[in-house]
């Protein structure tokens, strides 16, 4: 089975941006969601290419919503891994916090 | 471009695991680091490979080194802390962020934030501004898990007031009777979102499971204003 850490940086992104994208996620709307988080804009190739793989692991489906246009989702799994990490992020993020006699 | 996306997985995996290193304040070595992300990873890993990382890290202000040991900087702390909220929003999860900047991952978590304080501060605390703190760490702890939406908006509220009270016996207004009452006119999610809120800001309460009362028309009863 996949784990989190078994992902790119890229999928881990891409699993982000589906969770991120109402309506039906399709390949356009998920490179616009990342175009705004990197430096370079996504190339059509890798992206497509990393969705073809995380639909092999399982972790999100590809559904037809035309003759042209595929729309991908999360799995159950491709949830559960993203919560998890959201979760452990989160915990991560709980910096310790100095009061007054009391140190947590 | 945030500066989580510039990083590669390993790159963001050894971050976290300089994060957790400092969380429970063991010491973050390249070699303690590497372990930790190869146990994550189930995987070993090149070392060559794990020293440029952190090099890269280092290079892109994202962590320093003091003594051989690694530690975020401020830009390392954002770009987590960035990370970690963009995630929350996407996941559902209801995250609080104080003034301070920290990000707290429940209402129980920030409860327990509030009771550290209080207990230190209590003997400066009049007895009314303890009461008052001690109630929202109470409301805190009853609302885990609650994620209040947009507001109704007042009229819709002013409106279900009014169905209550002109529906309501001894036993208060059937709950159900309200709702249906105000979606028609409405539509039953802003009916609901209406009820909710007056329940949640304490215009209203339950006195059995299927109904409502306001809680302005008991107060010449024993227990009124409950």
């Amino acid at each position: 089975m996949t784990t989190y850490h078994d992902l790119t940086g890229f999928q881990r992104d891409l699993l982000e941006a589906i969770a991120a994208v109402d309506d039906d996620p399709y390949g356009l709307a998920l490179k616009e969601y990342l175009d705004e988080r990197y430096a370079e804009p996504i190339n059509h190739s890798r992206l497509y290419q990393n969705l073809d793989q995380l639909v092999e692991q399982a972790l999100i489906n590809r559904d037809e919503l035309d003759a042209r246009t595929n729309a991908y989702t999360l799995t159950d799994a491709g949830r559960q891994l993203l919560q998890h990490h959201a979760e452990t992020l989160a915990q991560l993020c709980e910096r310790p916090c100095l009061t007054r006699g009391a140190q947590q | 471009m945030t500066a989580w996306h510039t990083c590669t997985a390993l790159q963001r995996d050894l971050l976290k695991a300089i994060a957790d290193h400092d969380h429970y304040d063991r010491e973050a070595t390249a070699d303690a680091l590497q372990i930790a992300v190869e146990t994550r990873r189930e995987a070993t890993l090149d070392d060559a490979h794990v020293t440029d990382a952190l090099d890269t890290l280092e290079a892109n202000d994202l962590v320093t080194t003091t003594d051989e040991t690694y530690a975020l900087t401020d830009r390392g702390h954002d770009a987590i802390t960035q990370a970690a909220r963009s995630l929350a929003i996407v996941t559902g999860h209801d995250l609080v962020a104080t003034d301070g900047g920290t990000t707290i991952p429940s209402h129980t978590a920030a409860a327990t934030r509030l009771d550290t304080v209080l207990q230190a501060a209590e003997p400066a605390l009049a007895d009314d501004e303890l009461a008052l703190l001690e109630a929202v760490s109470t409301y805190l702890r009853n609302t885990d898990g609650f994620v209040v939406q947009t507001h109704a908006e007042p009229a819709i509220r002013s409106h279900a007031l009014d169905v209550i009270a002109t529906s309501e016996d001894g036993h208060g207004a059937s709950a159900g009777d309200v709702l249906d009452t105000l979606a028609k006119e409405y539509g039953a999610k802003r009916a609901l979102t209406a009820l909710l809120d007056l329940l949640v800001q304490g215009d209203c309460y339950q006195p059995q499971p299927a109904t409502l009362r306001r809680v302005d028309t008991d107060t010449d009863e024993p227990g009124g204003d409950r």
